[in-house]
């Protein structure tokens, strides 16, 4: 994940600013990442960040390629986003609601089910329509640790998950086609890894 | 802007019942703009509403994916929904990054359309900062029904309107692959070799770029004319343009244009054969000197360039003896007829960095240029200079004939 942060790579220093939290966060990350002029300026405040990088070797993905990747039938590409949200608790209740058309919103009324991949999924209530499926990950205290929030198979033309998840103090969405799924402790550990040759440096 | 309580659960409201409409002139009565711009394109009423749905569509057409009626009301439904699910978890507030990121998503889940479908990034993209990109994003979403435009830098409002509305960058996206197949065959080279030709591109075939050079300090314009081949990025395709510096990449011995994603694919290969040049404007060389010598001889205070004593070096330059405990960088200098230095050269000490380069500052044609390459090329400095002098002669030469 790391491999754009060593030799001669030009490199760009952002300031990350998480407003809810007021914290700032001092990023230095290969300018290569960024497609546009705005982010390669030194020393600029964000206060959100997006990424697009090849899923396999978290190369950049610019939004060009994007289309070329997909004429080749290819979505083996991610994005993931630095950004500040509400806690995992109160965004589990929000993505719920986006879920059910603010139908249900109560993790306590949502009726758990394990899933695939070391899941949990959270499923309205009978009788209320769920058009997207949500799932977290919980840690051995019960806490949530990611949410995700995924389209439906058959629904929609290209099904996809948002995953939601802290690391390193930041919170992250990670977006990618729901056929990657299966994958998703790698896409923490890879954003993780990531962020620590961006934060940690002289 | 943050929303309170109530504000949210109305938005709330009109979200969960599908009311796209509602949510967005809310939105906008709550002092968001962005509620006027995403209503104008949910209505196809204003000129930007227009241009972003028509746009969209061409981007899916280029993209061989057909979207109906029922299926652009998905996509516009799931727009709102994800606007209302970024509020709701950040008080609010929805940045340009994160209106950016669920456009992409909804993008393609729903229509399988790709990150080129979302119009604002072509016209947000030819900004060269976020103080100028923000008023941008500002004025867009302002545009209320019937209205364009109306921010500006160096372009007017009705060509960044044909560029959104174009289809270019898949043209673009393959001329930077053909280009890739070139480059990346290239193999290390540790000299320079074959006389390179830095003029080959400034034929009448090439589609040539005119724009300015900003000298602030000097309070002057540098007219050129560049071949597009050498501007990677789309803001550097705009003609009349001006701007404070220019940034290009070149192979050292052929001088052919180096693409970012190149250089990256160079790097893991093991290939260095290539310099980086910014065309600008910077202070005399005798305080750029000094600046440089206290960078590579710390803890030394302002000691000067004047103070330091020069010594023959080799490749017909002088080195600077530096006086600290602790030198970071080998300083030389191409010293003119007085004494002046007319090059500067600070080059990495190896040992002390994983991999040295040098950095290198000469003048020509009314330009201050800055070039960095590996140290192993350091040898060649003379012939890197004249290159580049001879790249920017001619790039001088071609805007003459234009009236720009």
């Amino acid at each position: 994940m790391c491999a754009l942060f060593h030799g001669e790579e030009e490199m760009v220093t952002h300031v990350l600013y998480m407003h809810q939290e007021n914290v700032r966060h001092e990023l230095r990350i290969p300018t290569v990442y960024f497609e546009d002029a705005w982010d390669r300026v030194d020393g600029a405040e964000h206060d959100a960040q997006l990424f697009s990088v090849m899923i396999d070797d978290f190369t950049p993905v610019y939004r060009r390629h994007t289309a070329t990747l997909k004429k080749a039938g290819r979505h083996d590409y991610m994005t993931f986003l630095l950004q500040d949200y509400v806690g995992n608790e109160r965004l589990t209740e929000i993505v719920l609601s986006t879920a059910t058309g603010g139908k249900s919103r109560e993790i306590s009324e949502a009726l758990r089910q394990d899933a695939d991949f070391d899941l949990v999924a959270l499923r309205a209530k009978e009788g209320i329509e769920q058009n997207k499926d949500v799932y977290i990950s919980e840690d051995a205290a019960g806490d949530i640790r990611t949410v995700f929030l995924c389209s439906q198979m058959g629904d929609v033309k290209s099904p996809g998950c948002s995953q939601y998840f802290r690391s390193h103090a930041i919170d992250i969405k990670v977006n990618y086609r729901r056929v990657f799924l299966a994958q998703w402790k790698g896409f923490e550990i890879d954003v993780d890894s990531f962020l620590a040759c961006a934060l940690n440096f002289e | 802007m943050t929303l309170n309580t109530d504000q949210l659960a109305i938005l709330d409201t009109h979200a969960n019942a599908g009311d796209r409409i509602a949510y967005y002139k809310a939105l906008a009565s709550f002092g968001d703009n962005y509620g006027n711009l995403a209503l104008g394109v949910t209505l196809n009423n204003s000129v930007s509403g227009a241009a972003a749905n028509k746009y969209f569509l061409d981007t899916a057409s280029d993209e061989g994916q057909i979207v109906p009626d029922d299926e652009l009301a998905r996509v516009s439904l799931e727009l709102m929904l994800a606007d209302n699910l970024v509020r709701q978890a950040n008080f609010g507030i929805a940045t340009i990054d994160q209106i950016q990121d669920y456009h992409r998503q909804v993008f393609e889940d729903v229509a399988g359309v790709s990150a080129n479908g979302w119009t604002p990034d072509y016209f947000l993209q030819s900004f060269d900062n976020l103080a100028d990109r923000q008023p941008a994003w500002d004025s867009l979403v302002s545009s209320e029904p019937g209205r364009t435009y109306t921010h500006q830098k160096s372009v007017q409002p009705e060509k960044r309107i044909s560029n959104i509305v174009g289809g270019l960058p898949t043209v673009v996206f393959l001329a930077t692959l053909f280009w890739s197949a070139a480059a990346i065959a290239g193999s290390p080279s540790p000299g320079i070799s074959p006389a390179p030709d830095p003029c080959t591109f400034f034929s009448p075939n090439e589609e040539h770029v005119d724009f300015f050079i900003n000298m602030r300090l000097e309070q002057k314009k540098v007219a050129v004319s560049v071949p597009k081949v050498f501007l990677e990025d789309r803001w550097d395709h705009v003609n009349g343009a001006s701007h404070n510096s220019q940034l290009f990449r070149v192979t050292l011995d052929t001088f052919e244009p180096v693409s970012r994603v190149q250089a990256s694919l160079q790097n893991r290969n093991g290939n260095h054969n290539r310099m980086t040049f910014v065309v600008g404007d910077r202070v005399d060389h005798e305080a750029l000197a000094s600046i440089v010598l206290r960078r590579a001889d710390p803890g030394t205070g302002d000691v000067g360039f004047g103070n330091y004593e020069l010594v023959s070096s080799e490749y017909n330059l002088s080195q600077a003896v530096l006086v600290g405990t602790d030198p970071q960088r080998n300083v030389y200098f191409a010293l003119g007829e007085n004494g002046a230095p007319d090059t500067v050269v600070s080059c990495g000490i190896a040992g002390k960095v994983p991999f040295p380069g040098c950095d290198q500052y000469f003048r020509a044609f009314g330009m201050d240029i800055k070039v960095n390459y590996r140290a192993y090329a350091f040898q060649n400095w003379q012939k890197v200079q004249d290159d580049i002098t001879s790249f920017l002669s001619c790039a001088v030469e071609a805007s003459k004939s234009k009236d720009i």
